[in-house]
């Protein structure tokens, strides 16, 4: 398997390398890999640190408030009743419109990233979480039920557990809306991050910097999804033994 | 122990037309007895036991248990489901401790006791996903039988299990059921599971279902493999076949299927 994906990844080099060499809007592999040699140290490492920093926290509010609301909102009808509305009213909206209004709020720095990314995470994360707890297999909170599970029990050993993986497919697709949002959030609003410094060697015209960036962002989301999978592991045991 | 009084249950379906499911069903389960419900398909048994659990309620008439009147689930009785319902997230040990631990108790010795009557002590550690569905259906069974419930629910339990599996797990229901002091009500297609475990077979008619006969099955408990070949249950099985035929004549169901 690792063979394949290696011996594809190397076929993809290759026909990169062939297709770009003398051609000036797309640098060749060899070019983005001397770009990074030739990065002053621990410059590139500051860009990705602000970005991770910026993912990162705004993954763990976005994630935090999206499995709450949506546990909340599934399992009291009278919040509901209140609140699913402002949900679905600003679930169309797409965080990139929301840029203007997180610089108002926050300046230009690491404040609009956190938001934007947030709440780019937010979404998936309640939605998956809600319709995983109306969806819950009946015959279980009925089956606890009768056996005179107290409402904290059933909460956290059958609601809980029930709703976990679909609570990790939203964690998933926020991490990944998690990574896009923050590019564009680095792009206008920040002075650090792979975004940002995306955006300032496309003014400076080093396109291989650019792709540079771009292939950082590759490289670290891929490992970010597989943390999660890992805690994913961890935390649902019994989905890795069937 | 159960009364069953006049009760109405109906469903509503596509554009509010209503299906009256259970038509003034009456009939009563003594202490510690077992009694089985035979019915033609889709007549309600499954919706009788779950009024019986409080999963669902009537439109009309009473169910008690003991002298409780039944409005919703309670720990007076549990229902065992004919696909197991099991947390998946937790071992079997886990799955089956969990009526105590609901109940505030830690009794390792019950939840030991019923996997070694269950034969599943060498699977106290795996989730359910490892288990085959006759293990996951013990597994399910030994979890009812560890809660304080007095009403034992069994909603066609074996039905996923294969004929001759079937008969060896009847078998051991019948111990496991004679070691507790359970009353048990269960839903059957299958005249002779019914016939082999019951002290009582209530045979209900097509929708909207009434209790068309409660058949008396007088053999001796424990039960002997060996009955299953006796005149008596021979004749027996007979009577509650031509019951049930005589149903699905009324609905022209037997025609239907001669024709074919």
């Amino acid at each position: 398997m690792h063979l394949k994906k290696a011996a594809a990844f190397s076929a993809f080099l290759l026909a990169w390398q062939i297709a770009a060499q003398g051609n000036a809007v797309l640098p060749t592999p060899l070019e983005v890999g001397s770009a990074l040699a030739g990065m002053p140290g621990g410059e590139l490492a500051a860009h990705v640190a602000a970005s991770l920093n910026h993912v990162i926290l705004g993954f763990f509010a976005g994630a935090g408030i999206g499995l709450t609301a949506g546990i909340a909102l599934a399992l009291l009808p009278s919040l509901e009743d209140y609140f699913s509305v402002f949900i679905e009213l600003a679930r169309p909206i797409p965080p990139v419109a929301w840029i203007p209004l997180a610089i108002l709020w926050f300046g230009i720095g690491d404040g609009p990233a956190y938001f934007l990314v947030a709440l780019g995470v937010f979404f998936p994360v309640f939605t998956n979480t809600y319709h995983g707890v109306k969806n819950i297999d009946q015959k279980l909170v009925l089956s606890a039920k009768s056996f005179g599970a107290s409402d904290k029990l059933l909460l956290f050993e059958v609601v809980l557990p029930a709703v976990l993986p679909h609570a990790f497919n939203g964690l998933k697709i926020g991490l990944g809306v998690g990574w896009m949002i923050v590019v564009t959030a680095e792009l206008v609003g920040a002075t650090a991050g792979l975004g940002y410094m995306i955006q300032l060697n496309r003014m400076l015209a080093q396109v291989d910097n650019v792709v540079l960036g771009m292939a950082v962002i590759g490289v670290v989301g891929l490992a970010l999804q597989g943390v999660l999978n890992a805690v994913e592991e961890i935390v649902m045991p019994w989905r890795t033994e069937q | 122990m159960i009364s069953v009084r006049n009760v109405v249950k109906e469903y509503v379906v596509a554009e509010g037309r209503k299906i009256v499911v259970l038509d003034g069903v009456s009939f009563n389960v003594h202490e510690k007895e077992f009694v089985a419900v035979l019915g033609p398909n889709g007549c309600g048994k499954s919706t009788l036991l779950k009024l019986l659990a409080g999963f669902e309620k009537a439109e009309d008439g009473s169910i008690l248990v003991g002298s409780t009147v039944v409005s919703g689930p309670s720990t007076e009785s549990t229902l065992v489901f004919q696909e197991p319902a099991l947390f998946e997230w937790k071992t079997v040990y886990e799955n089956v401790a969990f009526p105590l631990k609901s109940a505030g108790e830690k009794d390792s010795e019950t939840v030991e006791r019923l996997l070694e009557l269950m034969n599943l002590k060498e699977f106290a550690g795996s989730y359910p996903c490892r288990l085959s569905s006759g293990m996951k259906q013990k597994v399910s069974l030994a979890r009812a039988l560890a809660s304080k419930a007095r009403v034992l629910l069994l909603d066609e339990p074996l039905a996923a299990i294969d004929a001759h599996s079937r008969e060896f797990l009847q078998e051991e229901m019948e111990k496991i059921w004679l070691n507790t002091n359970k009353t048990a009500v269960m839903v059957t297609h299958d005249i002779r599971e019914a016939l082999f475990l019951a002290d009582r077979i209530i045979v209900l008619t097509q929708r909207p279902a009434q209790v068309q006969a409660i058949v008396d099955v007088p053999f001796p408990r424990p039960r002997h493999p060996s009955i299953r070949f006796t005149q008596e249950f021979h004749s027996l099985f007979a009577h509650c076949w031509k019951l049930l035929r005589n149903e699905y004549e009324k609905k022209g169901e037997v025609s239907w299927i001669s024709v074919q």
